[in-house]
């Protein structure tokens, strides 16, 4: 049995996550746009924190745990291990990623050296939406320390896609967020169920990043996610659990999200 | 045989407690998984640097009491599983077992997104994985 999830699918389901909170949900809000995608990768973080740590001795302190996401949390999640942390020895580190796998497939637009201002506020809406792509792998990095005792605020930086990545994690307490709704009928309308957004996208991450189900690499993002959706239903009927939503309604038309 | 198994998030809130005697005692059991808390603690603040058993994640024998013996394991992200036992020869190597294959039912249960952090456990298969895991014990130490 096959249990592996090809990488365009996730990063299609990434891609397609940021673009949904910037443009559909808080179309003019990016602040909040970030908290909520923030917040789902805190939720994912914290279980991989979960599930990564098993078999290991615990840590004895803080510098073992961020050696810990350095190396083999990171790989885990991305293959590599992080190639550079530096610190001040007073709370802050410095991880830094020389190819940032989510981000290699982003195209940038170079400014020429005089550019107009019009060229220069593109420019600036480029960066936003970069730096937008970033708040769930910081979300995933606060989650997994938080889990593991060690509450902080991570941010992040890019000075040359795709080439850096710098992030850099200090102590704060974090911030959570309420919920949205999704409505999900499946393919023969049999069951129909309203979950919230941020449920859903951490459902799909963690299923992606502990690979639990078949995936057909040439099919895409459709074909994953129909494999969700009836893992979702199984693992719900299995559960027995009711979700929020009872009424019966057909899948809009314009969801064109889960269409592609 | 096994009486009680218990999961203990971080901040010592039970995260689920189940017992699998027919006698009527569970409150007695649910004290001595708050008793044994305490030594849980103890263990990990006052680590014996002597052995190789600093960081370890199983913590072995708590303490035995009149009829029980109690197992404790410390898991990275500081989530506490109890053991108690009415068993007079466990082996250690069994033990390990039980807290390895049930580190992974846990893992799975707190990985489903339904799941609230610091809550309760609710799901019926994490329960059933539970049963089926504690049943295998008895049978595996009656060998």
């Amino acid at each position: 049995m096959g249990r592996e999830v090809s990488e365009s699918c996730i990063g299609s389901l990434l891609t397609e996550m940021v673009s949904t909170y910037c443009n559909r949900f808080y179309a003019n809000k990016p602040e909040l746009a970030a908290r909520r995608i923030e917040a789902i990768g805190y939720q994912v973080g914290h279980q991989l924190s979960e599930r990564y740590t098993i078999e290991r001795p615990r840590f004895s302190d803080h510098l073992e745990a961020i050696k810990f996401i350095c190396k083999d949390f990171w790989f885990e999640l991305f293959k590599k291990q992080i190639d550079n942390l530096k610190t001040n020895h007073r709370g802050t580190f410095v991880l830094q990623d020389n190819r940032f796998r989510w981000l290699t497939r982003m195209s940038i637009d170079q400014s020429p050296e005089n550019g107009t201002s019009e060229e220069l506020s593109i420019m600036a809406d480029n960066k936003a939406m970069q730096s937008m792509h970033l708040y769930f792998p910081c979300g995933i990095i606060r989650g997994a320390l938080s889990n593991l005792g060690i509450p902080c605020a991570v941010s992040a930086d890019i000075s040359n896609l795709p080439a850096w990545l710098y992030k850099e994690i200090w102590m704060i307490t974090p911030i959570t967020l309420d919920h949205e709704n999704l409505t999900f009928s499946s393919f023969d309308g049999s069951l129909v169920l309203n979950i919230s957004f941020d449920v859903f996208f951490a459902l799909t991450c963690n299923l992606a990043f502990t690979p639990r189900f078949i995936c057909d690499p040439n099919k895409g993002l459709t074909r994953m996610l129909w494999g969700f959706e009836h893992t979702l239903i199984a693992s719900l009927k299995h559960d027995n659990k009711k979700l929020a939503g009872e009424v019966i309604e057909p899948i809009q038309n314009d969801q064109k999200l889960w269409y592609m | 045989m096994i009486v009680c198994v218990a999961v203990v998030g971080h901040q010592n809130n039970p995260l689920y407690i189940q017992s699998f005697t027919d006698a009527d005692d569970a409150l007695k059991l649910h004290h001595i998984v708050h008793c044994s808390l305490d030594v849980v603690d103890e263990r990990v603040n006052n680590p014996k640097k002597s052995g190789p058993t600093l960081n370890e994640t199983f913590l072995g024998l708590l303490y035995p009491t009149e009829n029980y013996k109690v197992y404790g394991y410390l898991t990275n992200t500081k989530v506490k599983f109890i053991l108690v036992t009415t068993d007079l020869d466990v082996r250690d190597a069994d033990v390990r077992n039980f807290f390895r294959r049930f580190h992974a039912a846990y893992v799975d249960a707190v990985s489903n997104p339904f799941h609230v952090p610091g809550k309760k456990i609710t799901s019926r298969t994490f329960a059933d994985r539970v049963s089926t895991i504690v049943q295998s014990f008895g049978l595996s130490s009656a060998v």
